[in-house]
Formats: C-alpha cells, sequence, structure tokens
C-alpha cells in the first residue's frame, strides 16, 4: 500500500501534460466518490443508486455558501459531508425498510426527488442553470486555483485518506458487521447485530466521503448543475467505477475509476459526436462484456478462490 | 369538470405505463432481474414506429406490431447471448448487464439517428372527442385501447395457456418448475422477450404524441421502477394498478402544483405506500 501512496503522490513528478494531470486528478475526485460507494454498497451489498446525491449536496452547498455567503469553501466541505450526512440519515430511515432490489429503486426514486426539489428551488439553486464558483484567487487558503492540476495534491491526499479510512472500517468491527450482512442479513441480525444501526452508519460515513469528493469537484471544475452531479447516470457511474474494480476491497473502487474514467474521457474526447456516441457504445459493450466475463470486478481476477457468489436472488428465485 | 377531466388523462396515461412497465415487472418476476434497459427498449421501438411512417407510411398503430415483433427477437437474443449468463451472479452484476445495455443502446441510437426531436404526423393528431365538457385526445385514446388490448391478452396467455402458466410457475420457483418438465431456460427466453417487446410496442402506440430522442429511455426509467415497486416487483397485476394510480396522481397534481413537481408528489406517495406496505400494494405473490 505504501508503494501505491508513494506513487499516487508522486505523478505530477512526472512531468505529463496538463490534460492528463486534469483526468488524473478528477479520477482520484471520482475514486474518493466511489469508494464512499463501497463502505456500503460493496462491504455489505446494499446497492444505492443515489451517491450522485451526496456528490451533489457537497459540491452545491459549499458552492453556495461561497458564491452568496463568501463562505471558505474548505469550511464549505465540512459543512457539505454534514448535510450529506443528515439527508442520509434520513434516507436511510426510509429506504432500509426495503431489502435488495426494492432498496435499490428506492434509492433511485428518492435522488429524482432530491434533483427535483434543487431544481425548483430556483431562487436558491438557480435551478437547471447552475451555480459558477465565483474565481476570487489563486489560494490554497480558499481551495482555489487556476487550473485543474493544481489540484492534484489536494485530491491525491483526500484519496489516500479515504482509502485508509476504507480499509480501516473494512477491518473493524463494522466491517465485519457489514460483511455479515452481505452473506446473510437475517443470519446476522440473528446473531446480535443491529442491522438498521449499522448500515445506517456506513450509509452516513459513505455519504459525508462522496460529498467531500463532490466540493473538490465543484472546486476544480468551477460550476455546478444538476446534469452533473445530481443525475441518475453519475450515480450509477460512481457504483459501476467500484463494482468494475471490486466492490468487496478497498481498493476495488481506485481500480474501477482508474480504469473506466480516463477510458470514459478518452472514448469522448474526439470532438465529432457521432463518433464519440459510437465510442460509448463500445463503453457500454465494455461493461457487458466485464460483468459477464468476471461479475466480480477486477479484484475477481486475483481472488479466484473466494466464491460465496451466488446472491440470496439467484437464478432459482 | 377540471377534476373528472385531470382523472380521465391520468387513466390514459397510466395505460401506456401499464404497458411498460408489466413488461418490467415480467422480466423481474420470471427472471428476478432488474431490467434498466427497458427505457431504450421503449426509445427503440419509437424509432422502428418513426421510420415505419415516414419511410413506408405505416401508421404507427399499425407499425406498433412490426415494434412488437422486432423487439421481441432481439430481446430473446440478448437474453440467451447475455442475460442467460449472468443468472447465478451476483445482484450487482445483474443491474449492471442491463446498465451497459442501456448505454450502448443510447449511445447506439445517438450514432445511428443524431440527438434531433423527430415526430411524426398523423391525420388524428390533433383530433379530439367531446364529451360535453370533457375533452379525450384522440391519440391518447388510441394508446391506451392498444394498451388495453395487449393487457388483456397478456392476461389471457398468462391463464389459460400452459405456455403463460409454464411462466407463472418459473415466477414462483423456477428450480421446482423444471423437476415438473417446465422448459425452464425457455421460458426465460420468451418471457424477456415479451417484457422487452411490450416497451416497443408501448415506444410505438405513443410516438403520435410524443418525441422520440435517444435519451427518452431517462425520462421514463423512474416512473417506470416507482410503478412496478408500487405494485410489487414481480407482480403484473400490482403493475397495472401501480400505473393507473400513478399516473391519475400525476395528472390531479397538475390542478395544484406547478407541474415541475408532479413527480415529487408521485415519489411522496411511494414513500408513504412503502412504510405501510414494504412489498407493494399488492406485495409479490405471483407473476400475474
Amino acid at each position: 500500500m505504501g508503494l501505491g501512496a508513494v506513487a499516487i503522490l508522486a505523478l505530477p513528478g512526472a512531468h505529463l501534460s496538463d490534460f492528463v494531470m486534469r483526468v488524473a486528478t478528477l479520477t482520484c475526485v471520482y475514486a474518493v466518490a466511489s469508494t464512499g460507494w463501497t463502505i456500503l454498497g460493496g462491504y455489505a451489498n446494499q446497492v444505492s443508486l443515489m451517491q450522485a446525491t451526496m456528490f451533489g449536496l457537497g459540491a452545491y452547498t459549499s458552492t453556495l455558501l461561497f458564491a452568496r455567503l463568501h463562505v471558505n469553501p474548505w469550511l464549505g466541505a465540512l459543512l457539505g459531508a454534514c448535510v450529506a450526512a443528515f439527508v442520509a440519515a434520513a434516507v436511510g430511515a426510509l429506504a432500509f425498510r426495503l431489502r435488495g432490489h426494492y432498496f435499490a429503486l428506492a434509492t433511485l426514486a428518492l435522488a429524482e426527488m432530491i434533483r427535483l426539489i434543487v431544481e425548483y428551488a430556483k431562487p436558491i439553486t438557480m435551478g437547471s442553470q447552475g451555480v459558477s464558483v465565483p474565481f476570487v484567487v489563486n489560494s490554497f487558503a480558499l481551495l482555489q486555483f487556476p487550473q485543474a492540476k493544481d489540484y492534484y495534491e489536494i485530491a491525491a491526499l483526500l484519496l489516500l485518506a479515504t482509502l485508509v479510512l476504507a480499509r480501516y472500517i473494512l477491518h473493524s468491527p463494522l466491517g465485519y458487521r457489514l460483511r455479515a450482512i452481505r452473506d446473510d442479513e437475517t443470519a446476522a441480525q440473528l446473531a446480535g447485530t443491529d442491522a438498521f444501526k449499522v448500515k445506517m452508519q456506513a450509509l452516513i460515513i459513505g455519504s459525508m466521503i462522496s460529498a467531500l469528493a463532490g466540493t473538490m469537484y465543484a472546486q476544480i471544475t468551477g460550476f455546478v448543475d444538476p446534469d452533473s452531479v445530481l443525475s441518475i447516470t453519475l450515480s450509477v457511474q460512481i457504483a459501476l467505477y467500484a463494482i468494475v474494480g471490486g466492490a468487496q476491497t478497498w481498493w476495488g473502487a481506485l481500480a474501477g475509476t482508474a480504469l473506466l474514467y480516463p477510458l470514459g474521457v478518452g472514448l469522448s474526447g474526439s470532438g465529432n459526436s457521432a463518433w464519440s456516441a459510437i465510442e460509448r457504445v463500445v463503453y457500454g459493450l465494455i461493461l457487458v462484456a466485464m460483468v459477464v466475463v468476471e461479475p466480480r470486478g477486477i479484484a475477481g481476477f486475483f481472488k479466484r478462490r473466494r466464491v460465496p457468489l451466488r446472491g440470496p436472488q439467484g437464478a432459482a428465485a | 369538470m377540471a377534476i373528472v377531466q385531470a382523472v380521465i388523462n391520468g387513466v390514459l396515461i397510466g395505460g401506456v405505463y401499464a404497458l411498460i412497465t408489466t413488461g418490467l415487472t415480467l422480466i423481474f418476476g420470471v427472471m428476478g432481474v432488474v431490467n434498466f434497459a427497458q427505457g431504450e427498449f421503449l426509445m427503440l421501438g419509437m424509432y422502428i414506429a418513426y421510420f415505419a411512417s415516414v419511410g413506408l407510411h405505416i401508421d404507427p398503430m399499425l407499425s406498433a406490431l412490426g415494434a412488437f415483433v422486432l423487439l421481441f427477437a432481439f430481446g430473446a437474443l440478448i437474453e440467451m447471448g447475455l442475460v442467460r449468463r449472468i443468472l447465478n451472479g451476483p445482484p450487482i452484476s445483474q443491474i449492471f448487464l442491463t446498465v451497459g445495455i442501456s448505454i450502448a443502446l443510447q449511445n447506439a441510437a445517438l450514432a445511428a439517428f443524431g440527438s434531433d426531436y423527430r415526430s411524426v404526423s398523423v391525420p388524428y393528431q390533433t383530433s379530439s372527442i367531446n364529451l360535453g365538457a370533457l375533452v379525450l385526445p384522440v391519440t391518447y385514446l388510441l394508446a391506451f385501447a392498444w394498451a388495453a388490448a395487449v393487457s388483456l391478452t397478456l392476461f389471457l396467455f398468462m391463464t389459460k395457456t400452459d405456455f403463460g402458466r409454464a411462466m407463472r410457475a418459473v415466477a414462483v420457483n423456477g428450480g421446482a418448475a423444471t423437476l415438473c418438465g417446465v422448459p425452464v431456460a425457455r421460458v426465460r427466453t420468451v418471457a424477456f422477450g415479451i417484457g422487452v417487446a411490450l416497451a416497443g410496442l408501448a415506444g410505438a402506440v405513443i410516438l403520435p404524441y410524443a418525441y422520440a430522442f435517444p435519451t427518452i429511455g431517462l425520462r421514463y426509467v423512474v416512473i417506470m421502477f416507482t410503478i412496478a415497486v408500487l405494485g410489487g416487483l414481480g407482480n403484473v397485476t400490482g403493475a397495472v394498478l401501480g400505473s393507473m394510480i400513478v399516473g391519475i396522481t400525476q395528472s390531479l397534481s397538475t390542478l395544484f402544483l406547478p407541474s415541475a413537481l408532479q413527480n415529487i408528489v408521485v415519489f411522496a406517495l411511494f414513500f408513504a405506500v412503502l412504510m405501510l406496505r414494504p412489498s407493494g400494494i399488492l406485495g409479490r405473490t405471483s407473476a400475474t
């Protein structure tokens, strides 16, 4: 792990182009968001389809506070994480009454509900027009730099901190309880695990992590709107990164993001819209092939031995 | 009177929702797979009807049959080539297989047809039947008539034919169905094909009053899932009932709320129902 951390932090030393560094920076940001999803979605196999909402709440909270009330974005990031935690608690209270596919679809509906509210609250959020982050000064104190690549070190540190936390959680009592829920929720409860409480903790922690990533995204791109940070597409994307990488490991989200995000950028970067659509088709087909060939993601190639593959809703359902 | 009109509009829209959602819930009931690409199959149905209308001058109400047949074949192929392979996989991979298919189809449509909004012109497009103060647009009536006819046919198929009974048997218990000699693999292929074909047919019949574009599936997908969960995933009767409830709720809410917020009412209703009955209005019993 130490070696990987050094590699991530030393990347700017390789004198890569601005474009590559921008992609690397955003890869870190999405990897953080995706790792946030992993805590509940991967460890406990509770597939949430509203991680973009948490990402978006972080982005919107810090951006609106900064643009309207001149609140420092560092503080805004923390407040954004708090907002996400409160929303997550409300979401959990509703959605944890449901299991499996029902849970996933309920989170999808909640995400749409929040997007509609943000779009409708035009006087505060500017609706679907979106909000720009006013650029004041090039300064660390205001978390503002002229170019995306200037954020790299901060994004990379946030990523490393997130990975350390994710790894710690996986091997902590919370992690064991989450994995017990993943294998069999009823059995875990019979063994004395308070499934609701454990899932709630994981949801809140994961949501706060993704909200921090959201603030980073807003600062880097300088603009947030419902399409870019609150969409179903982004929620699916975030979950997908983790699943392709291996959702049951602490590093899967990073592996998946590092593979798929640059691939997605590369495939849609050619400008010609018909051609880039064809490339997105290829992207979709790669996902299909990935799922069919190795449902456990990249991690599955390394861990052929560990089996419990069949979920409770297997073929016999 | 405005309320009666709103309820009628809601029922007419609900009929189309029922077509799409029945397909979704049928696939879930028989296969245990949530099909995230259902909206894209609707989109394909719209384009089939669009090109049939523009190129061959066939009315969407007729080409709906063609859309049904073509998408049935397409769905059956997808089931045999892809879905079948992940049925034993974790639920996560099932979700993301269909998400991958949906991304591929959406962008294939974008590459092939561009992002333009396309619509057809039919002679009855602006006509309507007036009953006193009530207005019934012919386009919505025809779409509803198709939905009702198809739902009835499906109901008879599922309850009166051996193959329909076999489908319900697989939905209840695939293992036991195999032991009783039900050709489970073929049943699944057909069920997936029919589920997909229903979305295609729905796409064709709404074309006279809706625009076709590559991402239209996203417009329908959340509402579709809401209805399916509301009615109880895998429950066809529940899907029809849920469609009516959602159609009427949407339509009524426009009377006192801005239309941008109509889906918020639907979602609020959705959670209220789930709090009381976590497995949907009719629960999950069997595929009918």
